[in-house]
């Protein structure tokens, strides 16, 4: 008994055979290829295996992290001559930089106030001229 | 014996271990490689992601990918399977990183409905090609994917996130626009 459902598309469908490559398929992918092979191996490395290293990067970041927060590294720091006064300094720029973004006013706004909501918008309008680019780029093609 | 001193080209760089020209017969079997497969490769994606100019893109990394992975695959039997495989996640990982981004701003839910018709070709296999390219995406890949790569409702639901109804209904709307396309 015949598919009721095997009807004229789904032969034309199955009768379709595969699309001729372009012909500068082949040179290009050589040349990428000879690109590559000339490269260092641990380039190529990098390149091929980007998101396991990125992973790896993650999990020591982490790793050290939780290092730090255990040895505490400032008591080693604090017997390198000269470390103590660096070590005093970060704490007074810290509070420098905090008083200017919270305390400091341009026009009875605090500069934070201005910064944020600007910072915001630009990163928005960014990603919006990108996106529009990339969708005309995709529709002329 | 003259038998026993022929060596085919691959004994004879195996024998040799000469870097330079080891690296030539690599490349130049390579070349032969993409020249066997290409055509396959390049209608999977071109068949998914509905464009020309992006499919040969993705045609290239599925090949640069194959190079990097050239000595275990040309010994393996099932390198047509490993190519369609990676060109098909790569034409849909293509899709989703641009629509995700473009859905933000402009895109509805609803996909738009085809303005343009088929140019009248000669071929009429030319003209369901084109047909194909024209669906809008969610009609077309699961479509593509259930009549070129012979995949299962529930492994297309599975593959694309959707729900086993939704692959059905999208699929029954790509049939039925390209029947509409065809016979205009």
């Amino acid at each position: 008994m015949s598919d009721p459902n095997h009807d004229w598309l789904e032969e034309e469908l199955e009768s379709l055979r595969d699309l001729e490559a372009p012909p500068t398929l082949l040179p290009n992918v050589m040349k990428k290829v000879r690109e590559r092979a000339g490269r260092l191996w641990w380039t190529r490395l990098v390149e091929s295996r980007a998101e396991l290293l990125r992973s790896l990067v993650l999990g020591v970041s982490l790793v050290m992290l939780v290092l730090m927060l255990l040895v505490n590294p400032a008591q080693f720091l604090s017997r390198v001559p000269g470390a103590t006064a660096l070590l005093n300094l970060i704490p007074l720029l810290l509070d420098a930089a905090k008083s200017a973004l919270f305390e400091a006013k341009v026009f009875n706004f605090s500069v934070l106030g201005i910064f944020a909501p600007a910072i915001i918008l630009s990163y928005i309008l960014l990603v919006a001229i990108a996106s529009t680019i990339q969708h005309l780029a995709n529709t002329r093609k | 014996m003259i038998a026993a001193a022929t060596l085919s080209l691959s004994q004879f760089h195996d024998r040799a271990g000469f870097g330079l020209d080891r690296e030539m017969a690599v490349e130049e079997e390579f070349e032969m490689f993409i020249r066997s497969y290409q055509n396959m490769v390049f209608s999977v994606s071109a068949r998914i992601v509905g464009n020309l100019a992006d499919a040969e893109d993705i045609t290239q990394e599925v090949f640069i990918k194959a190079y990097d992975r050239f000595p275990e695959l040309r010994k393996s039997g099932t390198v047509g399977g490993w190519l369609k495989t990676v060109a098909t996640n790569l034409s849909i990982n293509h899709l989703n990183r641009y629509r995700a981004r473009w859905r933000f701003f402009s895109e509805q839910a609803e996909p738009v409905e085809i303005a343009a018709e088929v140019e009248p070709e000669s071929d009429r296999k030319e003209a369901l090609e084109l047909a194909i390219r024209k669906l809008p995406d969610a009609q077309r890949v699961p479509l593509v994917l259930f009549h070129f790569q012979d995949m299962s409702y529930e492994e297309i639901s599975a593959k694309l996130q959707v729900s086993l109804a939704k692959v059905k209904s999208d699929i029954h709307r790509g049939r039925e626009t390209l029947k509409r396309l065809l016979t205009k």
